[in-house]
């Protein structure tokens, strides 16, 4: 089972746009490989009403599924999510 | 980094696409490329404002149709994108003009028969993206790589060499599911096996990814569903004009999954860019007829297929318009329709329309001349019609229904998601 993690991390680009590198708890994860992105969509006429208009100019959430280590250690599976204000979160560590 | 996209529905395409075509041209003018084709839904309903909007932005417009497809047993082989070859004197444009008109003579539901694209896209004139809506797609979609197969060793056997090419689409949903990188890796894949080309596109529906949810609205409306019921909701809200840095990722993290041949990222990037250079010199000629409103070629055929409010369109509707008059001689039915459809007096068409079976050069100047006035009376009016989107067909009540619908499901969840999105689309 993925342990939710649900962290503020800083998160360093490529040139080409994809995650490269993330830092959390001081310790800076490289990414290895080509990390894959996931954008699942809202239903957002089935949502609740604080809802805001704000909100519809983005119906999808934009997951990133990483496969990072840090330093020397053995690799590990992370989902990081990036919100509509472009901020990163940590959101799962898949083990 | 530019992108050439080569399958864009506009707002032209009525319930489906969302961005009008000056809008998306000027967005992709912004993101650097040079390219841009329109390729609305049954039709060229956007074609003049495409063209006449690159050639303000001075960029390469390419055109095309998203077509349903049917064999020979009338069986449907799902929806495939039509593109017209350029630099053909103007044949990749007729036969894409035919290939839609042909698709309007059957039934209710616009649909070509395979065998009559084969014999249009003869002589390199044409261009058929099988993608995810064609049943090659749908059959990967269903994982049956058996019947992929077979159904894409149909379509090579039924087209002529080199008129066809793999349409490979992503919009990154998760893995495994509708719109994401397996299926597209998978039609990857299945290019390579075959010695196919395959190209990438992004199946746009609008132009920035805010307008996700007008889509969704566009959606319920066409399928008369409210948005809580539909089956087939947009898998995400990715359908947009990515720019090229993004088109690039997708294609690399679909490369990624899959395994293919040494620099298949590259040679999928560059087939998509040849294939937008085939495309591209047929407006070469188009957008100066467009320009100067000419009552030939482009403006002439495409105003013609969207000036029946009905939907209702007729044989040779779209053919040069010496063979648009010729079919009408005959048909007063069809000609009759086609003046009260364009609010010209009764029979002024048909008073000036050339006798067929005399050479042109026979009949009488004033005859021919005062028929061509009454065409451009017609297309002039076309144009008008044209300047804001379609209207709404027969089913608007239908629709506003759907709408409705949407408000009392929200309502009754206390919800006022749909509402908002109601006033901001």
């Amino acid at each position: 089972m993925p342990e939710i993690i649900d962290v503020p991390v800083v998160v360093e680009l490529s040139p080409a746009g994809d995650p490269r590198a993330f830092i959390w708890d001081r310790f800076e994860h490289t990414i290895i490989g080509q990390p894959q992105a996931i954008f699942s969509r809202t239903h957002w006429w089935a949502n609740d009403q604080n809802y805001g208009m704000r909100d519809l100019n983005r119906i999808d959430t934009e997951l990133w599924r990483v496969d990072a280590s840090r330093g020397g250690e053995e690799q590990r599976r992370y989902d990081l999510r990036r919100d509509a204000d472009g901020t990163w979160v940590l959101a799962l560590d898949w083990g | 980094m530019s992108f050439p996209h080569l399958h864009v529905a506009s707002a032209y395409s009525t319930h489906y696409g969302v961005t009008l075509p000056e809008a998306l041209v000027e967005q992709a003018a912004a993101q650097g490329s040079d390219f841009l084709a329109v390729t609305d839904r049954d039709g060229l309903y956007g074609a003049v404002k495409h063209v006449r909007a690159c050639a303000a932005a001075g960029i390469r417009p390419g055109l095309g149709a998203e077509l349903a497809v049917h064999d020979d047993e009338h069986r449907p082989l799902g929806r495939v994108v039509v593109l017209a070859h350029g630099n053909t004197k103007g044949r990749g444009y007729g036969a894409l003009c035919r290939a839609v008109s042909a698709a309007h003579q059957l039934g209710k539901k616009p649909s070509v028969s395979r065998a009559r694209l084969a014999t249009l896209a003869s002589l390199r004139s044409l261009t058929v993206l099988i993608g995810p809506a064609s049943d090659v797609g749908q059959a990967i979609e269903r994982r049956d790589s058996s019947d992929a197969h077979a159904r894409i060793t149909a379509w090579n056997r039924a087209m002529p060499p080199e008129s066809i090419a793999l349409e490979v689409v992503s919009h990154l949903t998760e893995l495994g599911t509708r719109g994401s990188v397996t299926p597209a890796t998978k039609m990857l894949s299945m290019a390579e096996a075959m010695l196919l080309p395959a190209v990438l596109t992004n199946a746009v529906r609008y132009g920035t990814p805010e307008e996700a949810a007008t889509a969704d609205l566009a959606d319920a409306a066409r399928l008369l569903t409210p948005l809580a019921q539909l089956d087939q909701v947009q898998v995400n809200g990715q359908a947009y004009l990515k720019p090229g840095w993004a088109m690039r990722q997708v294609a690399r993290m679909m490369v990624d999954v899959g395994t293919h041949e040494d620099g298949a990222l590259e040679r999928l990037l560059r087939d998509t860019e040849q294939l937008a250079a085939f495309s591209e010199d047929l407006v070469a000629s188009c957008a100066k007829r467009v320009g100067r409103s000419s009552s030939r070629g482009l403006a002439n055929r495409n105003l013609f297929h969207c000036t029946f409010p009905c939907g209702q369109s007729h044989p040779g509707q779209s053919g040069p318009r010496i063979a648009w008059a010729m079919s009408l001689e005959g048909r007063p039915d069809t000609v009759r329709h086609t003046e009260r459809c364009n609010g010209v007096p009764d029979g002024s068409l048909r008073a000036g329309c050339p006798t067929p079976g005399r050479a042109p050069e026979a009949q009488s100047s004033m005859s021919v001349a005062r028929w061509i006035m009454s065409m451009r009376r017609v297309e002039r009016k076309a144009e008008c019609q044209m300047s804001s989107p379609p209207r709404l067909d027969p089913s608007l009540e239908r629709s506003l229904s759907s709408f409705t619908a949407v408000i009392a499901i929200a309502h009754a969840t206390e919800g006022t998601g749909a509402e908002r999105a109601l006033k901001a689309s």
